[in-house]
Parts: structure tokens; sequence; C-alpha cells
């Protein structure tokens, strides 16, 4: 047991700084070409409109992709948060912490949810065929790891799994991370900052609905 | 390791350019795609056609595949598994078929995109890599050439101009009855330098009359300039930066010629796009004069009171036709509507409206790009419904490109409306 | 090339429907393309403005501007736009058998 617990320790390790390394490597890619020198003039600011990338234009009634699609939209948001709440147990298991129970079931009871949700969004991929179109091989194994990540998680958290199995399947989908379309988890911020510099710099977000009267314009 | 296909000389140098020009706000919107698909139903393309091909995530693939096949290593050892793929007659084609044929680069998928994938952006990137392949639609690219060579993109020799505005001129002196209003032609030091739209003086010049008329009822210090002054910028659709730049130079240095405090945009989506958030990435240097639309103009107008206007002047129903490239890619969001509201008595918007609505179809270069007409009138069905629904008889709307899709759909979806320019409006409800 | 059959007889046009071969116009082509875009039957004044268009096209290579429209036929710029409801470049210069105005037409 303390063999095959070492040799998950190697695992996530390694997946860890693969992940670490890549996603420092893109980071500082985007940071020195960032090239944020901007001549125009401003209708806006930035940083709220960032603030609202963040909070208000991501919530469901302002969103179409989210209010078209709201079952969807909550499926998506119960995978996202089950990945986190997964990820962030690998360092538990890694240093063998001790957890009070009610939170270990806690958690579990967030993946469950979690887990059909990715279940049902690669069932989807599968027999959709406007998604088939725009997949490759990559969308499938992406979506099949992160499921099957958590639903170790949960099972390992209820008891039914052996730590060491979620510590080297997290170590390899740390590894993957980079390889496909998983890398959104390292460019996601940064896209919706480059949007809400071009939205905020324009006076689009946030949305104002009233027009800030300049003294010259008239 | 999949051994790349070997490259012509041209798909080189386009693969070069795009690697030149991939700074970090490229590289993020490159790949941050998930391929969820929701974007689909934000495009009016697919909307109308149900066609795979058109959905946002599909055109984001359509550049985000050669990215990851020349620049990831999983692209470059294993492309199938990721979907990587090499610059080839195909993807080449699909590119032109897809990036120029059925996108107007309206981002109103960007808007909503799950993630924040500037989508018209990389539709445009990868349309600045056709250029180099000299694969930009010969309509378009005919527009952008006339525009070059011509000074205008209709190739209006200045006497013709110059005629034309005499023209106006004489009208606005009966209209107003005052034998010194005028249309002034190239005087320096006025305070605003006023733009034209080519299509305004060689078809449409009564948006030109009605813009004379207000700045006569404000009694405003502008000028028209007869050498330089075509506010559209057709590189901006075809993605050739080096026109663009060309172009933004141009009126850049007729402005200081002139002496002029202000540069003011004619009723025009991209051109005021181009110019006023475009243009100065292009020439590398910020404008020191203000540049401003005609709509922020005429609100500020009224708003300070400069200009006296009557909405029971005009009674008739009118509802308001957002154009992507001024207001979701512009920021000239409620202007419009604070004017329509004070010249109009019966107001109507369009739902959605403001950021969020839905492009006419004429945008991206659409309207030079006559082989895709079928597609363009079909993707328009959704503006048409739209405006159906308000009631309204007419649709203002500031943007001459819009206005020329929109009289398509007058007619195609037999709406019955009359199209207009804000400043048409406002020129019929002025108090004077 | 696309083509459109009008009343039988098919002609090569572009995507936006103007004659590719603007040689072979002649009254026959243009009444068949007005019947056929909506404009409808074609008036004294509509030849008026169809026939100076063609004229300045044959002359200078390119449509005129509206102003030598107005000029040349005694019409008012409004009545040019009712009597060609697409317009005077979709409308009449189509009607005409010109190529496409290149710009935001």
């Amino acid at each position: 047991m303390a063999e095959s617990m070492n040799a998950a320790r190697i695992v996530f390790l390694s997946g860890l700084g693969v992940f670490l390394l890549s996603a420092v490597y893109q980071w500082i890619r985007v940071f020195i070409n960032a090239n944020t020198e901007d001549f125009t003039q401003p209708k806006g600011t930035v940083l709220p409109a960032f603030a609202y990338a963040l909070t208000g234009a991501m919530m469901p009634h302002k969103k179409e992709t989210a209010f078209l699609h709201l079952p969807t939209y909550w499926m998506g948001i119960a995978y996202h948060l089950g990945s986190f709440v997964a990820l962030a147990w690998l360092p538990v298991h890694f240093f063998e912490w001790r957890i009070p129970d009610s939170i270990m079931i806690v958690c579990a009871a967030v993946l469950i949810p979690s887990v059909f949700s990715g279940l049902i969004i690669l069932i989807k991929r599968i027999s959709v065929s406007s998604l088939r179109h725009l997949s490759s091989p990559d969308d499938y194994f992406s979506n099949a790891l992160v499921t099957l990540f958590q639903a170790i998680s949960s099972m390992a958290l209820l008891g039914i799994i052996p730590v060491f199995l979620v510590l080297s399947i997290g170590g390899l989908l740390l590894m993957y991370i980079p390889v496909g379309k998983l890398r959104h988890v390292i460019f996601f911020l940064i896209a919706r900052f480059f949007l809400s510099w071009f939205y905020g710099r324009r006076g689009v977000w946030p949305p104002k609905r009233r027009i800030l009267w300049k003294k010259n314009n008239h | 390791m999949e051994k790349k296909q070997s490259l012509t000389r041209d798909r080189e140098k386009a693969l070069k350019g795009f690697a030149m020009s991939m700074d970090g706000r490229l590289l993020a919107h490159l790949n941050s795609c998930v391929h969820c698909g929701l974007c689909a139903e934000s495009c009016h393309y697919y909307l109308s056609t149900g066609e795979e091909k058109y959905m946002p995530a599909r055109k984001v693939d359509q550049l985000a595949r050669i990215y990851r096949r020349y620049h990831t290593v999983a692209g470059k050892i294993f492309p199938r598994w990721i979907g990587a793929s090499d610059f080839n007659d195909q993807s080449i084609q699909e590119m032109v078929d897809v990036l120029f044929g059925g996108c107007t680069m309206c981002g109103r998928c960007s808007l909503h995109c799950s993630i924040g994938v500037d989508i018209p952006f990389l539709v445009r990137t990868a349309r600045s890599m056709l250029v180099e392949l000299g694969r930009v639609s010969p309509g378009l690219q005919s527009t952008v050439d006339a525009a070059v060579q011509t000074g205008n993109n209709m190739a209006i020799p200045r006497e013709e101009l110059v005629d034309t505005l005499q023209w106006l001129e004489e009208d606005l002196r009966m209209e107003v009855n005052d034998e010194k209003a005028s249309i002034p032609m190239d005087v320096p030091h006025c305070r605003l330098l006023y733009t034209l739209n080519p299509r305004e003086p060689k078809f449409f010049p009564l948006s030109i009359s009605a813009m004379a008329k207000i700045f006569y009822a404000a009694d405003e210090s502008w000028t028209l300039s007869t050498h330089c002054y075509d506010v559209t910028n057709y590189a901006y659709y075809s993605g050739d930066d080096h026109t663009a730049e060309e172009l933004t130079q141009r009126l850049f240095d007729e402005m200081i010629k002139l002496n002029a405090q202000e540069l003011v945009l004619a009723e025009c989506g991209h051109g005021s796009r181009a110019i006023r958030w475009e243009g100065p990435r292009w020439l590398k240097k910020k404008f020191p004069f203000p540049v401003i639309s005609v709509i922020e103009l005429i609100a500020g107008y009224i708003h300070s009171g400069r200009i006296a206007v009557d909405p029971s002047k005009n009674t008739t129903p009118v509802t308001l036709h957002d154009p992507c490239n001024l207001v979701r890619a512009g920021g000239v969001i409620e202007e419009q509507r604070y004017v329509l509201k004070k010249v109009v008595s019966d107001f109507r918007e369009m739902t959605p409206n403001r950021e969020n609505n839905y492009c006419c179809g004429g945008g991206g270069g659409q309207l030079s790009m006559g082989e895709y007409r079928e597609r363009r009138v079909a993707a328009g069905k959704i503006k048409a419904d739209q405006i159906k629904k308000t009631g309204a008889a007419i649709v203002a709307t500031p943007c001459h490109n819009c206005i020329d899709q929109l009289m398509e759909l007058n007619k195609e979806y037999s709406l019955g409306v009359e199209i207009k320019t804000v400043g048409e409006l406002v020129a019929d409800a002025l108090i004077l | 090339m696309p083509e459109k059959e009008i009343e039988g007889r098919i002609f090569e046009v572009d995507g936006d429907g103007f004659l590719q071969n603007p040689e072979i116009w002649n009254d026959e082509v243009a009444r068949l393309f007005a019947g056929e875009d909506g404009t409808g039957e074609l008036s004294e004044d509509h030849w008026k403005v169809i026939r100076f268009i063609r004229e300045h096209w044959e002359n200078n290579d390119m449509a005129p501007m509206v102003r030598k429209i107005c000029q040349h036929t005694g019409l008012r710029l409004r009545q040019i736009y009712e009597l060609f409801p697409m317009g005077p470049a979709r409308g009449a210069c189509k009607i005409a058998g010109l190529p496409k105005p290149d710009g935001c037409v």
C-alpha cells in the first residue's frame, strides 16, 4: 500500500510539474507579448469591465449562451465546481492530511452531480451532430478523463476506492491539461481579460445605459 | 511525428505573418475555445441556415487548427488527436468559404462566449493570412483598390464630388431660405472636419443635405475635404493592415493639413470603428485630435440646446437598428436612442438591442462580396423578423452599409418600411 | 457563374444579379430585369434614367453621380428613389445592365 502511494505521489508530482511548467511558460509568453500599448482615446475603463466580465457578464440572465441553454449552463457550472473540488483534494491526499468526515461527505456530495453532468455533457457531445462536427478525439477524451477523475475522487472520499488511484489519475490529468483543450484552464482568465480590455476601453462593458456627457461635445 | 505537407512560398509567408502577429491577445484567444458549441445560436448565419459550418466555434477552429499544427507540440506530433490541420488547399478553401463568405465579424458570439474568445478578432487575423495568398473576394478587393487608387471607394472624380456638393448647397439655401447657408469645402482652421461615405455623394445625398442642415442650425464651424473624405476603410474588412494603415494615414494627414480640431465620422459603422478604434494601432500613435461619431455630436447638440428639435414633426413609428461596429465594437450605444427619442414621437426598440443586437447581415464586407449574396440575404432574415415585430414604418440606422442591406431585406422580406439615417430624421425635426 | 432565368431567357449574372456581359443589354433585357426585381412596368421617366445611366457608362466606364441623373432627366432626387425602390445602384444601374459598382452598395 505504501509503495503504491509513493508511486502515486511521483505521478502526481510529475503531473503537477508538467502543468505548472507549461502554465508558467504560457503566462510568460503572453506577458512578454502582451502589447498593451493602446493609443486609442478611451470611452471607458478596463478594470471595471474585467470585474463585470467575471460577474455580471457570466450571469445566466445576461449571457445568451446561458439562458438559451439553461440545463447545459448549470451542468457546466456543476462540472467545473466538481473539478475544482476534486483538484483541491489532491494535496490533501498527497500529504494524507486528516479531514473531518463531514467535509468529506459534503465534497463527495458535490462531486456526484458533477460526475453526472460530465457524463451528460459527454453523451451530448457524442450524440448531437453539431457538437460532433466541432469535436476532435481530444474533446471526448478530455471530457471523459475529467469525469473519470471526479468519479474516482468521490468514490475515494466515500472510502470505496484507495487514495493512490485518485492521486495517480489526478497526476495524469494535470499532465494532460497542456496538451488539448483543457489548456483553457491556463488561458481562460487571460482571454477574458483581453476581451474586457476591448469592451472596457470602448465603453461597452460594464453596460452603462446612460450617456457620459463631455463638456467639449456640443 | 506526422510530417507536415510542403508549403508554397506564399503560404509560408502567410504563416510567417501569422507568427509575427502572435501577441498575448491572439495567443489567449487561440488557446481558449473548448468547443462547447453554445455560441451557435448567437450567430445569425447559423440561426437562419442551421448549417454547422457557421457555428462561431467552428470559425475559431479554422484558424486555431492551423495554430495548433504549427505552434504546439501536440499538434506537431499527433495533429489528428487535437484537431490540428495543415495549411493546405482544403483548410484554405474552408477559411475562404466561411471566414469571408459566412461571417460579418459582428462579434455577437464573443459577447456571449462562455469563455470570452474574441471571435471576430480571430476571423480578421485569418483574413489577413488570406490577403497574403491573394484570396480576398474580388468584389471586396476591388473596393479596397478603388479607395487606394482614387482616394474613395467608389472612384468618384473630385470635380464630380464638388459639383454634387454645390448642387446640394443650392438646395440647402432654398430649403432654409438663407443665401449664407453653405456646405464648406476644404476650409482650413474649422472646428470640425466632417467625413462622408462615398455612396452619399454618389447615390444617396439626402444624408449630406441633412447633416448640412443640422450644422447650419447649430451654426457650426465645419468643413468637408474634397481631397480626402472617405470614412470607409474596406481594408479593415479584408484584413489588409498595410492598406488600412495607409487609408487612415491619409485622413490623419488631411486633418493636420486643414488644421481642424475634431474629426467627425459620418454614419458608418465599420468606418467609425476602423478610424477611431483600430486606426491608432495601425498608425502606432495617438491622434492629437478627438475622433467622434456624428451621432455623439448630434446628441451633444440636442443635450446642450445648440439645436432645437420637435418630435411631432416625425410621427411615423421609428425603430432603430444598431450597427455592430458602432455599438458592440464602438461603444456608441445610448446616443442614438437619446437622439431618436428627441426627434420622433413614436420610437420603438427592437429586441434584442444595443450591444446584444443582431447584425443586419451586411457587415464584414459582405455587401461587396456578390458571390455570397444568397447567404447574406438568408442571414438577414433574423433582422427582418426583428423589424417586422416592432411594427415600425421607418428603420433608422447610423450606418450606410447597414442601410443598403436593410434596403435589400426590405424588398426580399416585403417589410414595407423606409430606411433612413439618424441625421435625416434629425434634420426633419429641426426647428430653425 | 450564377444564372438568372426570366421569361425563358437565361442571363449570366454576378451574385448580386448584375449582368455579366453588359454588351448583350438592350431594351428587352431592361424590361425583363425590371419585371424580375420588382421595379415593374417601365415608365417614360424610368427610361430616361436608364438610358442616361447606360449612355454615361458607355462613355465614361462608370455609373453617373445621382446629381447628373437628376440634372439630365429633370427628375427630382426623391422621384428617382420612388422610381427605383432599390436605389440608383442596385435598382437603376442593374436594370441598365451595368456591372455592380464598388463600395457600400
